[in-house]
């Protein structure tokens, strides 16, 4: 139980660090970090297939898009923060939240403790994957819907600009 | 404390702090970064509905592990679309930050 207090409390720490620091690149390789305790763990509970995801999407790829992003920002550092009654009313509101998520904690944790039959292993069961492959093509599809959507986006932005700039000659 | 209390309490903690950097940053990207930080918490309480401590070693549910998944990719294509919308905004704007987009303003 050790090494899960350990990883959970420097996952914490480091998602902390990547919401509030200044810098926005050390924010985001807070984020990295945070995301590889977290890979830690899931690995720690037995699903090393959904370790390999979080490190592959989470610390990999998501994390190549905070830095693109960044990079063609040009703006490394954070401009003022909100105001300090925003802030306070967040405070109260984040203290408050997990205040009533702990009082309902117990209620929560009895309905996960409750079914103890039919345990079934991803790695033990492969056609799980073949059975639901949909899932994932769905997934695909929904991917590639986005990435063609935000294309067209830009490209019939670019397309306006140039006439734009046409009509402006 | 057992480790699904353990871990319920960690992702509420997650969703939590994901939920005062959305209210209380003015930062797009650092908005974007509390999305994800209130996705993987979501993702951490899922799996700990699907943890079984057989014999002192923890097995996860199958459906948890698809659910998850599933929760992963959809988290990274909301990540880039809305970095994608940051850049535009920032093509606009010339700025992330959320209090100078005046032309959404009423």
């Amino acid at each position: 139980m050790i090494e899960h207090v350990v990883l959970a409390v420097l996952m914490v720490g480091l998602f902390i660090l990547s919401t509030e620091l200044r810098n926005l690149l050390k924010a985001i390789f807070s984020f990295v970090g945070g995301n590889i305790a977290l890979s830690a763990i899931l690995y720690l509970l037995g699903t090393p297939l959904l370790a390999i995801f979080q490190l592959l999407i989470y610390a990999g790829a998501v994390t190549i898009l905070f830095l693109v992003t960044i990079h063609v920002g040009e703006e490394t550092e954070e401009d003022d923060m909100a105001s300090t009654k925003i802030r306070i009313l967040s405070i109260v509101l984040a203290f408050s939240l997990v205040v009533m998520f702990l009082m309902y904690s117990p209620v929560i944790v009895e309905g996960v403790k409750a079914p103890q039959l039919g345990i079934t292993s991803i790695e033990e069961h492969p056609e799980f994957l073949w059975v639901n492959r949909w899932l994932d093509l769905l997934i695909q599809a929904f991917i590639i819907l986005v990435v063609a959507a935000s294309i067209s986006v830009q490209l019939g932005k670019e397309k306006h600009r140039e006439r734009e700039e046409v009509k402006g000659e | 404390m057992n480790v699904y209390e353990f871990y319920l309490c960690i992702s509420i903690i997650l969703i939590v702090l994901g939920l005062y950097t959305l209210i209380s940053k003015r930062n797009l990207i650092k908005i974007v970064l509390g999305l994800e930080v209130m996705t993987l918490g979501v993702n951490l309480a899922i799996i700990t509905m699907g943890v079984r401590v057989i014999g002192g070693t923890y097995e996860v549910d199958a459906f948890a592990q698809g659910m998850v998944a599933i929760s992963m990719a959809i988290g990274a294509a909301v990540a880039a679309l809305a970095l994608s919308i940051a850049m535009n905004i920032y093509r606009h704007y010339k700025t992330f930050d959320v209090k100078k987009l005046r032309r959404l303003r009423w």
